[in-house]
């Protein structure tokens, strides 16, 4: 039987201005729509799905393709513009970790606020209260108001919570990538428990290797349609391979961005010391980034880069930020060449991938997943001959010695 | 382990179908809040915690802020201006106006903000809306309470008798409740698509504060202005309250009135609600 049918779905939204506002706002809007006619953008464009009982299903795609917008509409938060839903059974979801928490409150009172916000009955909840507490590991701070707890307990609580939510399908929106390791494991564990009950589990997320390890299906979503429904390691195929398509477009160009557009990223390149062009990049060699802006005014201030670096299966390795190295630049030209130095690059050899994001005057300007590429080579990092293997985390400046006699 | 009933009971639950073309199914929508009594228990729950537990005197506010109005009043009605009191004494009748007034314009003033205060719950979760400012609707029930205490203290204080007709401050109880969900159910979604609601609604209680019969009597109002007067719930429903304390005989046309007024303003403002609750998530 299928647990979710989804039929011609469609989620239209009023580019730029919400429907709130002041009342003058609100006239002025309804005026200016009466003038021009609508500006609308589909988060979702005629979905037809079929999710059958006990499937685990991933959904991928890049930002803005639209996957948190169809969990929103399969959770009820939000409402499909056309189109229609039947969801077979209860439907609980996880789009964020720890929603609902009061911080004045305690632990316990918590646990079941949460668990009634989650549409637990007070007796279900009486029930379950000690299971939700060890399976936390918080026995000791129960009675202390979550606001003095550590980010990573306020994940266990919110997620012990929700692992004991007893409906047959589950939506979960990138909540596996917090927590610690152990408490990970636990959790991933708990899915695998509840899949064994033959539970429909819905998810979303960057991480790639979890979704294949934990997923029988996939979803991959772009623009907000669907491209392909089908078994996870064949829809991560077609995924990768899209993605990989994308760097053949000129960055500038690229309409798969957020922010204000104040000024964009228009370009990165890797050169060597020498200036030279980088195609390929060797472990420990020297780099130089560079990354032009462009912008339409002269000058812009309060300028914060910051370059996120990945592997393909969304890991991340390292961040290069100048608000953290080097502060802000306060004012830079509209056409601005930022370069960043790196002495001796410290990956092993592989495939990753680079986000670049920047922000003026503390708003984001422009984001872009996947805005370059970076093939490194195996490299003399310690240059001793020896070259790193490919995975075995970064590579630092060390040096070990033997003491005493 | 035995089989768990409530896993059960969700899977033989009916199918829930999500439909673009299909309208409000406003009973629907009403039993599944209902269903959600828990929540909205435990919402109320956290709201009284939360208000009183965290200031150093805590419960004390919920008195001195009542106590604040009635002084404030009586000093203006009973001590400067000198209103007839109907022959009961002023501080009780004054006492006796603020018990609905209070709570009224508590439940509206929270009430109205609501749904704004929980949007990052109501971004993230799905649940019936209407349970946020029920449960407002609630836990202001609190402030009520206090105020009726005050009220029996003066009342033993004074050596006023009651008799059994104070049973009948149960319906008025109930009448209040649902103009105070009424209106702030109203405000709470005007409030989502205009935010200038913020402004308005404390300019209309500060009317309200003094064109309500809270300090003076409906007795005294010129015959002329009494249509107004019953325009406003609150009128009648302050005559029920000293009805059932006073025995001050009740004028049925003003009553009646407040009575048509409060239950219009429930019915329409649930219906308003419910029709707007699907976008809530999409604007708030």
């Amino acid at each position: 039987m299928e647990a979710i049918i989804i039929e011609h779905l469609w989620k239209t939204y009023q580019r730029g201005k919400s429907r709130r506002g002041d009342i003058r706002q609100s006239l002025t809007f309804w005026w200016n729509n009466l003038k021009s006619g609508h500006e609308y953008f589909n988060a979702l464009e005629d979905i037809n799905l079929r999710i059958n009982e006990g499937d685990v299903v991933g959904i991928i795609g890049p930002n803005g393709a639209g996957k948190s917008t169809l969990l929103k509409i399969l959770s009820r938060i939000t409402y499909p513009s056309k189109g229609k839903v039947t969801i077979n059974g209860s439907l609980s979801s996880l789009l964020e970790v720890g929603v609902g928490f009061h911080p004045e409150l305690t632990g316990r009172d918590n646990i079941y606020l949460n668990g009634a916000i989650h549409g637990m009955s007070k007796k279900e909840i009486d029930r379950k209260f000690e299971s939700i507490v060890e399976f936390s590991g918080l026995e000791l701070f129960l009675d202390t108001p979550v606001k003095q707890y550590s980010s990573g307990m306020y994940v266990r609580l919110a997620f012990s919570i929700s692992a004991h939510l007893d409906t047959n399908i589950l939506l979960l929106d990138e909540v596996l990538g917090v927590g610690d390791l152990e408490f990970k494991k636990k959790s991933l564990q708990k899915i695998a428990e509840k899949l064994n009950e033959g539970r429909t589990i819905i998810m979303v997320s960057h991480q790639l290797d979890v979704l294949q390890s934990l997923c029988v299906n996939g979803l991959y979503l772009d623009n907000g349609k669907l491209i392909k429904a089908g078994p996870i390691d064949s829809v991560i195929e077609t995924y990768l391979t899209a993605k990989s398509e994308l760097k053949n477009i000129d960055l500038g160009l690229r309409r798969d961005r957020m922010g204000s557009g104040k000024a964009i990223v228009s370009a990165i390149r890797f050169v060597d010391k020498d200036g030279k062009s980088l195609a390929t990049i060797h472990s420990g060699q020297f780099v130089k980034i560079i990354v032009e802006l462009k912008s339409l005014d002269k000058f812009i201030q309060n300028v914060d880069i910051r370059l996120d670096v990945f592997d393909k299966m969304g890991q991340q390795w390292f961040l290069l930020s100048n608000t953290i190295s080097d502060g802000t630049f306060l004012q830079c030209p509209g056409e601005a060449i930022l370069e960043c130095e790196i002495p001796k690059f410290p990956l092993g050899e592989g495939h990753y991938i680079l986000n670049a994001s920047l922000n003026i005057n503390n708003q984001k300007s422009d984001f872009i997943q996947q805005a370059a590429e970076i093939e490194v080579l195996p490299g003399d990092f310690y240059s001793t001959g020896k070259l790193p293997s490919a995975s075995n985390g970064v590579l630092i400046n060390y040096h070990w010695q033997v003491k005493g006699e | 382990m035995l089989p768990d009933i409530y896993i059960l009971a969700r899977y033989m639950q009916k199918p829930i179908i999500i439909d673009a073309a299909s309208g409000v199914n406003i009973p629907d929508r009403l039993r599944e809040c209902w269903q959600r009594w828990d929540l909205i228990m435990m919402l109320s729950y956290r709201d009284i915690k939360v208000r009183y537990t965290q200031t150093a005197i805590g419960m004390l506010w919920a008195v001195i802020n009542p106590l604040v109005s009635i002084l404030l009043l009586f000093f203006v009605f009973n001590v400067v201006v000198k209103v007839d009191t109907e022959g009961i004494p002023p501080l009780l009748f004054t006492v006796s106006g603020l018990c609905a007034w209070n709570y009224f314009s508590k439940v509206v003033s929270e009430a109205g903000t609501s749904i704004v205060g929980a949007q990052a719950l109501v971004k993230k979760i799905y649940f019936p809306r209407l349970v946020i400012p029920l449960s407002k609707a609630i836990s202001g029930l609190v402030e009520l309470v206090v105020v009726l205490i005050l009220l029996f203290i003066l009342l033993i204080y004074y050596h006023y008798k009651v008799d059994t007709r104070i049973i009948l401050l149960l319906p008025c109880i109930i009448l209040v409740f649902f103009v105070g969900l009424g209106c702030g159910i109203w405000v709470a979604a005007l409030t989502i698509r205009f935010r200038d609601f913020h402004y308005i609604v404390p300019i209309l209680l500060r009317i309200g504060m003094f064109a309500s019969p809270i300090a003076y009597g409906t007795k005294i109002v010129p015959h002329g202005y009494k249509w107004i007067l019953s325009l406003n719930p609150l009128t009648g429903i302050i005559d029920g309250f000293r009805y059932a304390i006073f025995n001050i005989p009740l004028d049925y046309e003003i009553f009646m009135t407040s009575v048509g007024i409060s239950l219009g303003l429930l019915i329409s403002g649930l219906i308003y609600f419910l029709r707007m609750e699907k976008y809530i998530a999409d604007i708030v």
